[in-house]
């Protein structure tokens, strides 16, 4: 089954649709054929009711008078040419009076009730009877009333007629009125799911309309867009706390470092010493730049930083970081290897932040290769998206932690001893995810091979 | 050069008008917004530095009442507002440089000087840029040193040609990493280092007079004067 097709059947609107439909035409139809067989069978009471009242006259008259009187009954009822009734009278086998000639071969003379045609002489169509036998006296006598059923068949296929038209018009209502349900229910999801994607997109501003009817499509519209409000305030809370954190920790680290500074200008204390406050110094750096990661990493992750988003040439920017570590790469000795298109690449992102992504790859390849070893950069454009990667053939990372390696200050025991700050994957992680793409850590065989995809879309 | 500093912080305010004094100028400080927005209409400065978060008025709006009343004295933002928006905004009320706390005094001296430079000479259309010996022409992209050509990499040129407008001016590594890679985080800036000692084995190696001059503490510098 082609896929499309496949999708269609799994689709919420096909299954919704199916279900409401089914369920409306139940209801319809079964209401249709319900009233069908009632009509039906009231009038088929009617017809044995009358039988029935006929009947017990004459059961009244043979056993007040004698069965003999039943032939008299029966012969005064048959002068009454309105009655349509087929009477007919036997005693022992032998036919007494009624206005059939003969027992019809049709008829069961054991039965009670039957429900029969009797075939006419002279090729007349059959007659539709409902008979009913009744015996007297130790079945010595045996009497057969036959009402014509002609009008309970016309009744029957008047019925039949209004019946089929109205399940018909029944499964056409009940089909387009579950089109149109699963159409309005459609595309009320759908305004919801653009709503969302907007918002995911960046434009935490968008809000889904609210039709003001209060019905509970609103009251969902009204609860997503409060919801909405709710993380918009959240995220002001974190921008600003996240500001007055940096504000309020680098006034004090600055005022610290300057201080260190001075002490390892001042030419009054030995060597020493002062290299020792300069290595501290350098440390207080080392927490600035922890500090500042972790503020992009939650700038990233709080995709609130669409607003930086402008287009730029990615393979300028690759080879410019490339470049930036050509010196380092020739003096360790490494050997890198690129492939990247000789046009331009646009993408629309954050320029600073998508390097800064880069910029941790290499230096990571750059800092676990060990001398002599190989580095390849990669850039590929598929289907709007941008493929960036970095192999090495340096130790790698164990295959348990591929996944771990980009959370934040994971580091993998070995390299605990070299300098870092366990958050440039994780980092890589929180860029690609902000441009709706990923990062993928794999083993190279040996080494290791990270790959930064990004979604090159335009934000709406 | 006359300055002024507004700053609220007394450590930072004092270690800045230290080491400026040091360096042979001339500061005012102000200690909150008020102060600083009256000095600055009050007198003439070359350069002013102004903290962002200081108390009654906000650095943003001393420098864009400052700006809307005409005044171009440049303007250095010192601000522990790090985020590359924040540096945006502050480029955008009217400032002409932004540093981030915590900041190297030569990083701050460097980049106030660069700003009085800039001012003095509104850079005119040059195609070619020299200093000594060394030429550089900028269409044909062609460098000469001593009529001997020397071959740079896209970044090298950009280096060399940063350094050239900036002739006998401190530049640091923060100040090359931001314009020259349009870098505006803090990568490992020993690769800087990396790659001014390639270009410096490409311009000075085999002449006998160094162009190229590391300023201790504070980054690098081009200049035909000998030390």
């Amino acid at each position: 089954m082609p896929s499309r097709i496949k999708k269609f059947f799994l689709s919420f609107s096909f299954r919704a649709g199916a279900v409401f439909f089914i369920a409306l035409c139940t209801t319809l139809v079964g209401l249709r054929i319900q009233t069908y067989y009632r009509s039906l069978y009231i009038s088929y009471a009617d017809v044995r009711a009358r039988i029935d009242a006929h009947a017990s006259d004459i059961d009244q008259g043979i056993s007040r008078y004698g069965a003999k009187y039943a032939e008299y009954l029966v012969h005064a009822i048959l002068q009454d040419t309105s009655d349509k009734r087929l009477y007919l009278l036997f005693k022992d086998g032998k036919s007494l009076t009624g206005n059939l000639s003969a027992w019809p071969p049709e008829v069961d003379p054991k039965a009670t009730w039957q429900d029969t045609f009797i075939a006419q002489p002279g090729g007349a169509p059959p007659l539709h009877l409902l008979v009913r036998i009744t015996t007297y006296k130790h079945r010595r006598y045996v009497l057969l009333t036959g009402y014509n059923l002609e009008r309970v068949d016309m009744l029957r296929n008047a019925l039949l007629r209004v019946t089929i038209s109205n399940v018909l018009l029944s499964l056409f209502m009940s089909f387009l009125i579950s089109i149109i349900v699963v159409w309005m229910i459609n595309r009320y999801l759908q305004g919801i799911n653009r709503v969302a994607g907007r918002v995911m997109g960046g434009q935490l501003q968008t809000r889904v309309p609210v039709s003001g009817t209060g019905d509970q499509f609103d009251k969902l519209s009204a609860n997503i867009n409060s919801m909405l409000d709710w993380i918009v305030t959240l995220l002001g809370t974190v921008r600003d706390s996240t500001n007055a954190i940096a504000h309020d920790m680098r006034t004090p680290l600055s005022r610290h470092r300057l201080e260190l500074r001075a002490l390892a200008d001042d030419a009054t204390l030995p060597e020493k010493t002062r290299e020792k406050i300069a290595a501290a110094m350098m440390r207080v750096d080392g927490i600035v730049e922890m500090f500042d990661d972790i503020l992009s990493i939650a700038r990233a992750e709080s995709r609130s930083g669409a607003e930086m988003f402008a287009p730029f040439d990615i393979a300028e920017t690759v080879s410019d970081v490339i470049e930036f570590y050509a010196a380092l790469i020739e003096e360790k000795p490494l050997s890198l290897v690129s492939d990247l298109p000789a046009w331009p690449v646009k993408i629309t992102g954050d320029k600073q932040l998508i390097t800064q992504a880069i910029v941790n790859l290499l230096d990571n390849a750059v800092k676990y290769t060990q001398q002599k070893g190989h580095i390849s950069v990669s850039l590929k454009e598929l289907d709007g998206r941008i493929a960036i990667t970095v192999a090495d053939d340096g130790p790698g990372i164990p295959e348990q932690f591929l996944d771990k390696a980009k959370e934040r200050f994971f580091r993998v025991d070995e390299s605990r001893n070299t300098p870092g700050t366990g958050l440039g994957l994780s980092l890589a992680n929180a860029v690609a995810g902000l441009h709706h793409g990923t990062l993928v850590l794999e083993d190279n065989h040996p080494g290791l091979r990270a790959t930064l995809t990004l979604a090159n879309e335009a934000v709406e | 050069m006359k300055l002024l500093v507004i700053e609220d912080d007394e450590s930072h305010a004092q270690f800045i008008l230290t080491g400026l004094r040091e360096a042979g100028h001339t500061a005012d400080r102000a200690k909150d917004g008020m102060d600083g927005l009256f000095l600055a209409t009050e007198e003439k400065y070359d350069v002013m530095i102004v903290d962002r978060m200081v108390p009654k008025l906000d650095g943003l709006a001393i420098i864009q009442a400052l700006r809307a009343s005409g005044n171009k004295t440049p303007v250095l933002i010192l601000s522990s507002l790090a985020k590359v928006e924040e540096r945006i905004k502050g480029l955008k009320a009217g400032g002409d440089d932004y540093l981030t706390k915590p900041f190297e005094f030569g990083e701050l001296l460097a980049r106030i000087e660069a700003l009085v430079r800039r001012g003095n000479s509104e850079q005119s259309e040059q195609t070619t840029l020299t200093l000594d010996d060394l030429e550089m022409n900028l269409l044909t992209r062609e460098v000469k040193r001593a009529g001997t050509a020397i071959d740079l990499q896209n970044k090298e040129f950009r280096l060399l040609e940063f350094l050239l407008r900036r002739p006998d001016q401190v530049v640091t590594r923060t100040m090359l990493l931001e314009g020259v890679w349009d870098f505006h985080f803090s990568p490992n800036t020993n690769l800087i280092d990396a790659q001014m000692s390639k270009l410096r084995q490409k311009v000075d190696k085999d002449f006998k007079k160094q162009l190229i001059h590391t300023v201790r503490g504070a980054g690098y510098k081009i200049s035909a004067k000998q030390d």
